[in-house]
This record gives C-alpha cells, sequence and structure tokens, in this order.
C-alpha cells in the first residue's frame, strides 16, 4: 500500500500514515500519529481528483489538517463511500449562482429605470429654484465663455416684446431670462432656471420674426417641462449609480453608456418640445410655420462641417435624426384663427441689430 | 523550545527548499468562464474571478513537491470593497453630486472635496497595500500551515505617504533607500507560522542600477524632445516658433493651415508618446531586475537565505509578453498573465541553507473575516 501523508494543522510536519476504510469512517494511524477516525460525512476534498494526483483532504473537526492520499484506487474507493467528495459543479450550485446575477441584474434594472426614467422628470419639479438658478447660472456662463452677451437696448427690447407676445393667450408662462450672445453659430439653447440662450448667427439667418419665435417656443418648451433639469438629475443619478456598480472606476464605460442614455432622452425631449411649441404658438396666433422655415435652414445647414468648440455643439444638434419628421409634424394654423405679427419691423431690425 | 526536558535532538536539523511551478489543466476555462461571468455581472465577479485564479495558480507552485492551497473566498473581497466603499466611496459621490446639482459643478467646495479625496487615499494607499498582503498570506497554506503578516498597517501607510514624498522631492533618487526601507518592513513582518522572514540589508548595492535608468530615462527624454522640435522646424521654418507660441497663447479661429500643423504636431506626440511607453520600462527593467535579486538576497526564513536570478532581458520579455497578452485578447488571458508572473518567480527563485520545517507552528494570528476592501477600492490588488 501506498503510505499517504498527514499534516495535522498545528505543525508543518509530515506525518506518513496508513489509511483503511471503514464502514462509517475513515481511519489512519502512523509511528508518530495515533490511530484516529474521520467520518465519511465530515469529510471535504481541497480540490477534485484528477488520477496520478495526490487527493487532499480535510475533516470538518480539524478545518487545518490536511491527508494526501498517494494512490488512485484507495482516493477512487473513498469517492465512493462519501460522494460529496466527487466535487465539480452540481446542478444545485449553478441555479443558485443563475439565481444570485438573475437577482442582481433585477436590482440594477430596476435602479437604472428609477434613475433615468422616473426620478429626473419628478425631481426637476422639486427642486428649489435657488438651486435651479445657480446651476443655470453657471451653466450659461460655461456654455457662452468668451462670447459677447449682445445688449443692444432696442434689440433687447424687441426680444422682451417678443416674449410677451408669446405670452399671450399662455397664461403659464413662466418668466423669462433671454439672451442673444455673438456666437457664430446658429443654435439656441434652454438652461435651468428658465434661462434662454439664442446665438446672433441663428437671429442673422433668419428671414422673419416669426422663425425665431418659433425657435423661442421650442425653447420655452424645454423650460417648461424642465427638460435641462431632469437631465441634470438623470446624468447624476447615472453617476451615481455607475459608481455603485463599479466601486468607483471605470469612467469609460459609464461616460459611453452616459452619453448615449442622454442622447436617447435628448430626442425624446427635442419632439415634446416641439409640440409645445406648436401649441404655444396656436395659442398666442403666432404663425407655427416659422418653425417650420427655421428647421428647414438648419436642414440646409446639415452636412456642412464647421470647426471649433461651437461646431461640437452643432455637431450634436446634427445627430438628432429626422429634422424632416420634425418639420413634417408642424402644422399650420387652424382655419378660424388668423395668424397676428410677433414684432414691428422697426423692432425686426432692432433685434437683428441687437449685437452692434 | 521552552520544554523542560533535556534533549539530544538540540542540533539543527531542516531540509533545503525547493520550489517548482507544476502548471495544471484549466486555466483556459477559468479563463473564459471568468470572463463571461463579469460581463453578465456587470463587472461584479470580478472578486469571484481573482479568488477562482489565485486557488488554481497557488495549487501550481509546490514547494518540496507539496502545493501552496489558497482558502480565501469571494464573499470576503466583495464585503471588504462593499465596506470600504461605503465609507468612503459613496458619500464622497453623493456630497459632490449633491454640491453639483445644489451649487453647480464649478462650486470651488466640488475641488475642494476631490483635493481632500486625494490626500486620503495617498495617506491609506500604502495600509491597503499592506492589507492586502496580510490576507493573501492569512489565506495561503502549505502543508496545513497558514501564512501571516504582523506589525502595523499604520506605522506601513505613513512610511509608504513619507516615501511618496521623498521620491518625488529628490528627483526619484531616494527610490532605493525609500523602497529597500519598505521592503524591509513588509518582509520583516511576514511569518509562515510561527516563523519570521528576515529582512537585512544596505541600499548601496542598488545605486549604480539607478543611476543608469535614471541617466538613460533623462536622455531619452531629451533626445525625444529634440527629434520632435528638428523634425517640425524644417516642416514650417520660421513660423514655427510663432505658431507655437499662439497656440499656448490662444487663438480663436486658426488658419487653415495651422490646423494642418495642429494634426502633425499632434500625430507626433502620439507616436513619441507610444516611444516612450515602450522605451520606459524597458530602461527601468534594468533597476527592477537589480532591485528584485538584491531584496532576495537579504531575505532569510531561519537558516535559509533567498537568491533571486532576474535579469533586465528575462523581465523586458515577460512584460513586453503579458503586454501584448492582455492586448490581444482584450484582457481574457489575464489568468495566464499572471501565471507568467508567478511563474517567473518561481522557475528563478532559489533557497539555499536549512530551514527546520518540522519546528514550525501553525499561526496563531487571528484570521480576518474581510478582504482586501482598501486594496480592490484603489485598484492595487494585484494578483
Amino acid at each position: 500500500m501506498v503510505q499517504s501523508l498527514y499534516f495535522d494543522g498545528k505543525s508543518a510536519a509530515d506525518r506518513p500514515v496508513a489509511v483503511t476504510l471503514g464502514a462509517l469512517a475513515l481511519r489512519f494511524e502512523g509511528e508518530t500519529t495515533a490511530a484516529r477516525d474521520w467520518p465519511y460525512d465530515d469529510l471535504a476534498a481541497i480540490e477534485t481528483h484528477h488520477p496520478g494526483h495526490p487527493f487532499r483532504l480535510t475533516s470538518k473537526a480539524e478545518p487545518n489538517a490536511r491527508l494526501v492520499l498517494r494512490d488512485d484506487t484507495l482516493a477512487l474507493a473513498l469517492i465512493n463511500r462519501a460522494p460529496q467528495l466527487k466535487g465539480g459543479a452540481s446542478l444545485k450550485g449553478v441555479a443558485k449562482v443563475a439565481g444570485g446575477i438573475a437577482g442582481g441584474l433585477a436590482a440594477v434594472a430596476l435602479a437604472g429605470y428609477l434613475v433615468v426614467q422616473f426620478a429626473p422628470q419628478k425631481l426637476a419639479f422639486v427642486l428649489p429654484d435657488s438651486w435651479r438658478e445657480r446651476v443655470g447660472a453657471q451653466v450659461e456662463v460655461s456654455l457662452t465663455e468668451g462670447a459677447k452677451h449682445c445688449t443692444g437696448n432696442e434689440g433687447v427690447s424687441a426680444l422682451g416684446a417678443m416674449a410677451a407676445r408669446l405670452a399671450e393667450g399662455n397664461p403659464d408662462l413662466p418668466p423669462l431670462s433671454i439672451r442673444v450672445y455673438d456666437v457664430p453659430v446658429m443654435n439656441a439653447f434652454a438652461m435651468p432656471g428658465e434661462r434662454i440662450v439664442i446665438t446672433r448667427e441663428l437671429i442673422r439667418r433668419a428671414n422673419r420674426p416669426e422663425q425665431v419665435a418659433g425657435v423661442l417656443a421650442h425653447e420655452v418648451g424645454h423650460v417648461m417641462r424642465r427638460h435641462s433639469e431632469a437631465q441634470l438629475v438623470r446624468v447624476t443619478g447615472m453617476q451615481i449609480l455607475f459608481s455603485i456598480m463599479t466601486g468607483g472606476g471605470s469612467d469609460t464605460v459609464s461616460s459611453i453608456v452616459g452619453i448615449a442614455t442622454i442622447l436617447s432622452y435628448t430626442r425624446e425631449a427635442e419632439a415634446e418640445a416641439d409640440d409645445v411649441a406648436v401649441k404655444l404658438m396656436t395659442d398666442a396666433a403666432i404663425d407655427p410655420l416659422g418653425l417650420k422655415e427655421f428647421f428647414e435652414i438648419l436642414l440646409a445647414e446639415e452636412g456642412k462641417a464647421s470647426a471649433g468648440r461651437w461646431g461640437e455643439i452643432t455637431s450634436v444638434l446634427n445627430t438628432h435624426p429626422g429634422t424632416e419628421d420634425r418639420i413634417k409634424k408642424i402644422q399650420p394654423l387652424p382655419d378660424g384663427i388668423a395668424a397676428r405679427p410677433v414684432m414691428t419691423d422697426a423692432q425686426w431690425d432692432a433685434l437683428k441689430k441687437i449685437c452692434e | 523550545m521552552n520544554d523542560a526536558s533535556p534533549s539530544q535532538d538540540l542540533a539543527p536539523r531542516g531540509e533545503t527548499l525547493r520550489i517548482d511551478y507544476v502548471p495544471r489543466d484549466g486555466l483556459l476555462k477559468l479563463s473564459l468562464v471568468n470572463f463571461l461571468l463579469g460581463i453578465v455581472t456587470l463587472t461584479v465577479y470580478r472578486f469571484w474571478a481573482r479568488t477562482n485564479i489565485r486557488r488554481h495558480i497557488w495549487a501550481c507552485v509546490h514547494i518540496n513537491g507539496q502545493p501552496l492551497e489558497y482558502t480565501g473566498k469571494g464573499i470576503e473581497l466583495f464585503k471588504g470593497a462593499l465596506i470600504v466603499f461605503a465609507v468612503l466611496g459613496l458619500p464622497v459621490v453623493l456630497a459632490v453630486s449633491a454640491i453639483s446639482i445644489a451649487y453647480g459643478p464649478e462650486h470651488p467646495a466640488v475641488a475642494g472635496i476631490q483635493t481632500l479625496v486625494f490626500l486620503i487615499v495617498s495617506l491609506l494607499w500604502g495600509a491597503a497595500l499592506f492589507r492586502a498582503r496580510r490576507y493573501q498570506l492569512s489565506r495561503t497554506l502549505w502543508r496545513g500551515i497558514r501564512g501571516g503578516l504582523e506589525g502595523s498597517a499604520t506605522t506601513y501607510s505613513l512610511t509608504y505617504f513619507g516615501a511618496m514624498l521623498a521620491k518625488s522631492m529628490s528627483f526619484g533618487w531616494a527610490t532605493p533607500v525609500m523602497n529597500l526601507n519598505l521592503q524591509q518592513q513588509m518582509t520583516g513582518a511576514s511569518r509562515f507560522g510561527d516563523m519570521p522572514f528576515a529582512f537585512k540589508g544596505r541600499a548601496g548595492p542598488l545605486y549604480p542600477a539607478y543611476a543608469l535608468c535614471w541617466f538613460l530615462t533623462l536622455g531619452a527624454i531629451i533626445g525625444i524632445g529634440v527629434l520632435l522640435f528638428a523634425g517640425l522646424q524644417p516642416m514650417f521654418g520660421e513660423d514655427f516658433s510663432q505658431w507655437l507660441a499662439e497656440l499656448f497663447v490662444g487663438q480663436d479661429t486658426p488658419a487653415e493651415d495651422s490646423w494642418v500643423m495642429v494634426l502633425v504636431v499632434l500625430g507626433g506626440l502620439v507616436a513619441l508618446l507610444f516611444v516612450f511607453s515602450v522605451i520606459y520600462p524597458v530602461i527601468w527593467a534594468f533597476y527592477t531586475a537589480r532591485e528584485l535579486s538584491v531584496f532576495a538576497s537579504y531575505t532569510t526564513l531561519d537558516r535559509a537565505r533567498f537568491r533571486l536570478d532576474a535579469s533586465a532581458g528575462s523581465i523586458i520579455a515577460l512584460t513586453l509578453g503579458n503586454l501584448l497578452l492582455w492586448l490581444f485578447t482584450l484582457g481574457i488571458a489575464t489568468p495566464y498573465i499572471q501565471q507568467r508572473l508567478i511563474r517567473y518567480i518561481c522557475d528563478r527563485l532559489t533557497i539555499e541553507g536549512e530551514v527546520d520545517i518540522d519546528r514550525i507552528l501553525q499561526s496563531k494570528a487571528p484570521l480576518g473575516t474581510m478582504g482586501e476592501g482598501l486594496a480592490d477600492a484603489f485598484d492595487v490588488g494585484g494578483i
């Protein structure tokens, strides 16, 4: 019989022992080891048995002790008596792991739904005004960094007149801060705290006041639905969620998923703002086709590459697919409502010169 | 040792130790399972993956014919990381988020918190390394006896922080002394059962290799700088220096040809950065090899002294091989990379002199129940 080795877990000495298989227990003894029994039920394999390799065992009563069997026949006979030593993947073990993973994923999906879909739009209307105001002011500063704020007196009052005109028939319209910046790219932005920024290029490219009014109504749509506040909550929530998932690391993955999520919500928000814009303009008896015409100008612009910091912003605009679809959705004023002008010709001239 | 009865057995007995790496099947399966479960669990499986790899690799390391055994559990690592995240990570994330929403992302408190976190992490980094080593040793069994690490993680952490400061303030020249100091603390605190490791020696022998690598690095930086300038100067002539000045002063609408310059310069910088990221480890392999050999030769266990035949060439081959392995398998081969690291040591380590193995008793240090929380949080877990 090949001798086995016993390590008692108290000292590093190796003790040669002879092993016999009893009815209920494995028994071993040697020169320096008094006979002892390890019941079959208490045995555990350190690793699964590979023929030709030593088979290492331990017992519940002596968790640090090790018995090393070097005889395959003996090892197989033992596994026959103590089937738990066979090891390998059990159906129960696999089911447990799969269940754990499924449960974890369900929890993540729920948290993701709360953070991305459910909470932002609700929380956006709960954020204190002072918070929205402070964040909005900072966003405006960083967005327009380096660009001139246009403060031509008559232009500013023309802009005020346009906002007042939009409020006709829309008493719910919140007080707005509308500013024009001298930026060579056609765009407009809505920010937290009822802030709207329009670029000079947009005004320059507009052919009639209704087009600017359409863009303004669209941005007012964002403001009234608090889209930028919701986006702020969404981005923050996603950052928290990702840092919990990854234990604080992995910025690349989180920013890729984050940008994808944000873009998909941006598209949804754009469509919503379009709907609000058309409704506002209809109620104020302003020709909604102004917004449509602006989109057509935008469409002609798409594909033209522009460079620099402001180019990046236009390219985000360009990633909205379906400008054509948005154009199709805009209907003229219903029969019976006659469009009234947005502003006088003199005011329109003043608005065009707001940056001079 | 306090045995009162007189014995003739007092003459030193012992055996020489021999380390072999005996590879086993199953690493490929382990790599694939770890990779797939990592994806399915959105990376949370990493704790169990690391545990499985260690269990496999440890069992391949045979000392005098008996394998090492890794007894750590994935749940221990998971719990440790969870607690560190709850205590350190989550409060920071929540505070930064709250301030960003309430006061805007550019409020000075955000930068303040980030600085504070950087400081705390720097102070705790050494403790993280120390505790990770303690966890690994306490989960490593040979002949039924486990390893251990005595001493204080706080002391080690402060030493580590001081060493970082000293290294940077001396332009690196304190590195050999500081590394020796840290190694002395770590090895001196290591135990196998109740038998301590000892570490004793001077930093002097490390300095020739350090000086060589330091000056080679300086030369490489200067050389690359000269190459960059010499390569670009004739391309753009006189305009180049003027354009550089304008680039740093900042121009709103750069002329079209200066965009070409930006692209060329950026491309050149990326290429040089890549060249440097290969050159740098190649240069420093000379020092790494020297440090490994010297530190091994300063290490003793009972009456045995360690010897590690590390060489710059073999370290370069190891590092670059692992880099390529990682890149071409997208990280799936991580277990093989770790096996190569352990194998490198096993193949080149010899132990001269004898260890009285039979005299070694089980460690009395308590087994912590938590894994390498800090180390995982800071991503310094190593293998």
